[in-house]
């Protein structure tokens, strides 16, 4: 997708095929699982598909001769005895612009390898982006906390698996349960990554935007 | 590995229930001994295991192939519509058809 095309519900574009942009979707989808550079379009024209237009379709083939030209890519998974658990977070607050959701992104690393990455709007509205990046780091600790259960029956144990946050507000706002007046509306459920923190099994760290893989995702 | 007509290998003999019962949905399996694992992923008719043992994985095999009919594919090649090269610095994960 051109970075300054947006994607938006239309009612002046002629419809398209549902059944068959739906189809489009499935297959993208399950191609996600060893192209997750792709994940961000597939994801976002996904939205679409209660009423796909022709401006909809068009942006999908695109994704498709951006296929056609890079069938070569996949994931390589090195041989490594690096077993250490690292989880990326970043959010887009408020790319949705008809109901003004953020979208979270979250990707995992067993030492140098990727093994899992994720893309999802949000369910609430945020009013910033400290709050947006603070909830996407509450998706990506669920899923390192999984990840380190399946890990420990491998007698492989981990404590302050590191998530890296480009948002140096929202570290602040999981190492201090402090409720000011921007932030005590959040929601209970996102405030389980605290916990975790105390407990010295997670830890939250700043990193740059350059290096923060999740990047791609939002 | 692939299980031949792997819906005619059961005797059924219980009252068939259209939801399965609990604990029937581990697909994964896995087994220690010592310091070698044994990680057997069963998909349907298609069972992909590997071992940090070699002695483990032809034991499995055979263990396998003895109570079902069911033949021995080799190294993992394709996985559902996942393809998948063995180099030796590592595994190159693709779905290139």
């Amino acid at each position: 997708m051109h970075p300054t095309c947006t994607l938006s519900k239309e009612d002046t574009g002629s419809k398209v095929d549902q059944k068959l942009y739906r189809g489009i979707i499935g297959s993208l989808l399950y191609l996600t699982a060893s192209r997750p550079d792709i994940l961000f379009n597939v994801c976002l024209c996904a939205r679409f598909q209660s009423d796909p237009r022709e401006s909809h379709l068009t942006v999908v083939k695109r994704i498709f001769r951006f296929l056609k030209g890079t069938t070569n890519l996949g994931l390589l998974y090195r041989k490594s005895l690096d077993y250490k658990l690292v989880g990326f977070c970043d959010a887009d607050y408020a790319c949705d612009k008809i109901e003004r959701k953020s979208t979270s992104g979250n990707c995992q690393f067993l030492g140098k390898n990727l093994i899992s990455w994720a893309r999802k709007r949000q369910a609430t509205i945020d009013i910033s982006t400290t709050e947006v990046e603070y909830i996407s780091a509450a998706s990506c600790c669920t899923q390192l906390l999984w990840m380190n259960h399946q890990l420990e029956d491998y007698q492989i144990n981990a404590n302050n698996i590191p998530i890296y946050c480009d948002n140096a507000a929202a570290i602040c706002l999981s190492k201090n349960p402090i409720l000011h007046s921007r932030a005590k509306h959040i929601e209970i459920k996102h405030h389980f990554i605290r916990d975790y923190f105390k407990k010295g099994i997670l830890d939250i760290q700043f990193i740059d935007t350059e290096h923060q893989w999740a990047d791609i995702f939002t | 590995m692939d299980v031949n007509s792997a819906f005619l290998n059961r005797v059924i003999s219980e009252e068939v229930f259209v939801k399965q019962p609990p604990g029937f949905d581990t697909t994964l399996f896995r087994r220690t001994l010592e310091k070698d694992i044994l990680v057997v992923q069963i998909y349907v008719n298609d069972i992909i295991f590997g071992s940090t043992n070699a002695s483990l994985c032809k034991e499995f095999s055979k263990l396998m192939q003895n109570e079902f009919e069911m033949s021995m594919m080799g190294e993992l090649k394709f996985f559902l519509g996942i393809k998948i090269n063995h180099f030796k610095v590592g595994v190159y994960v693709h779905q290139t058809k």
